[in-house]
């Protein structure tokens, strides 16, 4: 005797005609769709993402692939992983509808600062929770976006603000604020003097020095600029486009800059001298020498002369990679690159840039291993970010999902999948 | 119908994701595939066998590896396991979490998880008739090891090793007519077993058993006539058998008295037939290939509380038993929440594993990586590729 069934579902055989032509309609038109016309039709993937210090945490930015109104606007949402404990949830931190976003971790690993075209936010990294938020200041103009946390992870600044001076002898200036985010309030105003609309402001590691185009000032968090205490030569298009043409050392009294004739200068940050130069053979080197770094404990400088970017490569010209021993004045190695950007890892290994491949112009991951002759492995995707192993790379693929891949081992680890906004 | 038409809007949902997220992956599609995977009890440890697929010379032909993550351990590449790996392996954890033993039907190796050294080695010559390590178990406590005899052999053994020796401790005859034995009948405990009746009459026989002695003295005789699968409650409390007419009989192990009897199936599954218990409570999920149904019945209450045709196998309950997850037969991976009216969630994929804290999930993706899912936020969480390093 079959006892009575509460619930009788037969999914199949109840379909009327219509929904089961339906459900074969989709069925057959999923199998007949290429993984490329799939793809298109993928909802979300990775713009920008982000790595704390300790690398335990991924900020990373998904935006839909269709646009959903005429004025070409998408949705998106910037999410929060926890590497360290990979299966919990992501944090859904906020919406987002901006590719132009940037995103920065603060030195404790505590907080990280979004700033989009719309304004600046601070959230905390242990529950996602927003501290801080601050619409863009829309007159007088912003004109840089850089977001940096001071090194004691107390105040943040971003929005450097070029507008008319109140001092007669000059027509402009420009000033950063700095704020005091855990407490909601400005903290300073640090005012300097721009040469024109392309100066970028660069504090030293430990937030004592400033750096405005040619001037250097004395600078404190509590009283803001202080006195001049250099003068560099003949700076160039510093950071022109996205590129970074000014670097101090991380632990070094070293301040890395290129002129207008493509000359590299190390200037010594205690006395503001130049003690080390290179100059670049060719003299018209059309956008002068930029995307500079240093490695830790070697003395070696890492640079790409061809600051031109372009993310997935519509695009292509060669640049030249060059890693310089600034104190033996030898070059290291040289390479033919469509790649920009080049970093060293924390413990000098690989030097990591982004690029395209040349040929067919698919962006990639350029990685040359220092202790193995500078052996060159490419990558598929952009935006790496290093991990403080040194053996982690992180990126978005492709796919639009973030990868993690290990450089000593050539391969990925794990693939991080894109989130809905 | 309703409930009908949701499960039908689901299904048509389910079927635009999983065609959706089919394209997620790499430019190409990966040349290697996840074929099967195994899930420490602990969760931390997953083993994965991948296969290469390729044309020979006559006919198709595979290359197989083993690859072993590290699931705390996100960062670190996985390790490669030195074993000369052919169709047919399975790969199983110890209770304890600390060993690793893989057999195919020529070899069997345990492993240390912790360093990957091997710890026993049997080739299929070293029971009197032939072993077929392709069906391997653990004993709870971690120092025994199972497998079965060879099926083209005469007689159906199942032989118990003592791992840290190597030494045989038992065998003990487990013959079911001409069936192929594929799952074992003892229960997890290891204290009791049920051997299929020899003389075709299909009922069963309950003996007490000792890895040490084998097979004990007579506890029951279950004159059932049953023709299909049977399964033991993961505490061994409780056994579950079906008859020949479709009948699902659950026996108290203790006493064995029957506790209660339902007409759940429409014709004899025979080995096709698959039960799961849930961890606590009383129900019982069963799946039948012949039928392609599958059948939630609260034994204690005497209600069918689902049964769908679902074209799937091998149910699991997940640890707290929220949900029931049935692999089903197109690349699909249906999900029941228990507790929301049995609401129905379908991941792309195939192969899932229950991780022990509830909300994970992992199965073979349409792209053969390793998907990882937390089925409670219907989320996908982690891709595991193919480390080739």
């Amino acid at each position: 005797m079959r006892l009575p069934v509460p619930i009788m579902l037969n999914a199949f055989v109840s379909l009327s005609r219509r929904s089961l032509g339906l459900v074969l309609l989709i069925v057959i038109s999923g199998l007949i769709s290429s993984p490329r016309s799939l793809a298109a039709r993928t909802a979300w993937q990775a713009d920008v993402i982000a790595l704390s210090p300790n690398g335990r945490f991924v900020a990373a930015s998904f935006m839909s692939t269709a646009e959903v109104n005429p004025y070409r606007i998408k949705d998106g949402g910037i999410w929060l992983y926890d590497l360290e404990n990979m299966f919990s949830p992501a944090l859904h931190l906020m919406e987002s509808r901006f590719s132009h976003i940037d995103m920065v971790f603060s030195p404790d690993n505590n907080y990280l600062a979004i700033v989009d075209v719309v304004g600046l936010y601070v959230h905390r990294t242990a529950d996602g929770s927003r501290i801080f938020d601050l619409l863009r200041p829309s007159s007088p103009r912003t004109v840089q976006n850089t977001i940096e946390f001071s090194p004691d992870s107390a105040y943040l600044r971003a929005f450097n603000i070029w507008h008319r001076s109140d001092d007669p002898d000059r027509y402009y200036d420009l000033i950063m604020p700095i704020w005091d985010f855990k407490n909601s309030r400005l903290a300073i105003t640090a005012v300097t003097n721009p040469i024109d609309s392309f100066t970028k402001l660069w504090l030293n590691p430990a937030w004592n020095q400033l750096v405005a185009y040619e001037h250097v000032y004395e600078f404190d968090i509590a009283v803001g600029t202080g006195g001049s205490i250099g003068m560099l030569e003949e700076p160039g298009y510093s950071g022109f486009g996205d590129g970074q043409g000014e670097l101090f050392h991380p632990d070094k009294p070293l301040f890395a800059t290129t002129t207008y004739d493509c000359i590299l200068q190390i200037y010594d940050t205690r006395s503001w001298t130049v003690v080390k130069r290179w100059a670049h053979p060719d003299s018209e080197c059309e956008y002068g020498i930029s995307e500079i770094d240093f490695s830790r404990a070697i003395p070696w400088l890492a640079f790409t002369d061809h600051p031109k970017y372009w993310q997935w490569c519509e695009s292509q010209e060669q640049a030249r990679l060059v890693v310089w021993d600034y104190e033996k004045d030898v070059l290291v190695f040289e390479s033919a690159t469509y790649a920009s950007h080049a970093r060293f890892t924390p413990d000098d290994r690989f030097i990591i840039a982004s690029g395209c491949r040349a040929g067919n112009g698919d962006a990639q991951i350029s990685v040359w291993d220092t202790e193995n002759g500078f052996d060159f492995v490419a990558y598929p995707g952009i935006s790496p970010q290093l991990h403080p192993d040194s053996e982690t790379m992180i990126t978005i693929g492709y796919d639009g999902n973030i990868w993690i891949w290990n450089l000593a081992k050539r391969a990925p680890v794990a693939i991080l999948p894109a989130l809905p906004a | 119908m309703k409930a009908a038409q949701r499960q039908i809007c689901g299904l048509i949902v389910v079927l635009l994701f999983a065609c959706c997220v089919s394209g997620l992956g790499a430019k190409d599609d990966p040349p290697w595939r996840a074929g099967s995977l195994a899930l420490s009890h602990d969760g931390r440890h997953l083993a994965v066998l991948y296969l290469l697929e390729y044309e020979g010379e006559r006919h198709t032909e595979y290359d197989l590896e083993i690859w072993l993550y590290d699931l705390e351990q996100h960062l670190t590449p996985p390790r490669f396991v030195e074993f000369s790996v052919s169709g047919g392996t399975d790969i199983q954890f110890s209770p304890d979490n600390k060993l690793l033993a893989i057999g195919n039907y020529h070899q069997l190796q345990v492993f240390d998880v912790a360093s990957l050294k091997p710890l026993l080695k049997l080739t299929n010559f070293e029971s009197e008739t032939r072993a077929d390590f392709r069906w391997i178990y653990f004993s709870p406590d971690s120092e025994y090891i199972m497998a079965f005899t060879d099926w083209w052999a005469r007689d159906h053994d199942m032989h118990v090793w003592k791992i840290r020796t190597g030494e045989k401790a038992s065998r003990v005859d487990a013959r079911r007519g001409q069936q192929w034995i594929e799952r074992p009948w003892l229960s997890p405990d290891w204290n009791q077993f049920f051997r299929w009746r020899e003389d075709g009459d299909e009922a069963g026989t309950i003996y007490a058993f000792d890895p040490e002695t084998g097979r004990g003295p007579i506890q029951a005789v279950l004159d059932v006539g049953g023709n299909g699968g049977a399964a033991f409650s993961p505490d061994s409390a409780l056994f579950a058998i079906s008859t020949r007419y479709g009948e699902v009989q659950v026996f108290e192990t203790e006493t064995w008295n029957l506790k209660n009897s339902e007409e759940l199936l429409e014709s004899t599954c025979d080995e096709y037939l698959s039960f799961a218990f849930s961890h606590r409570g009383s129900l019982l999920a069963t799946t039948c290939v012949r039928d392609d149904r599958l059948v939630v019945w609260d034994f204690e209450l005497g209600e069918v509380l689902l049964q769908v045709r679902c074209f799937g196998s091998a149910p699991q309950f997940t640890p707290d038993d929220s949900h029931v997850v049935v692999s089903t037969r197109f690349s699909g991976i249906q999900v029941w929440n228990v507790s929301e009216s049995f609401e129905l969630t379908v991941f792309p994929g195939r192969f899932p594993l229950l991780h022990p804290d509830g909300e994970l999930m992992i199965a073979i993706g349409p792209d053969g990586y390793v998907w990882i899912w937390n089925i409670r936020l219907e989320r996908l969480q982690l891709i595991l590729p193919k480390f080739a390093g």
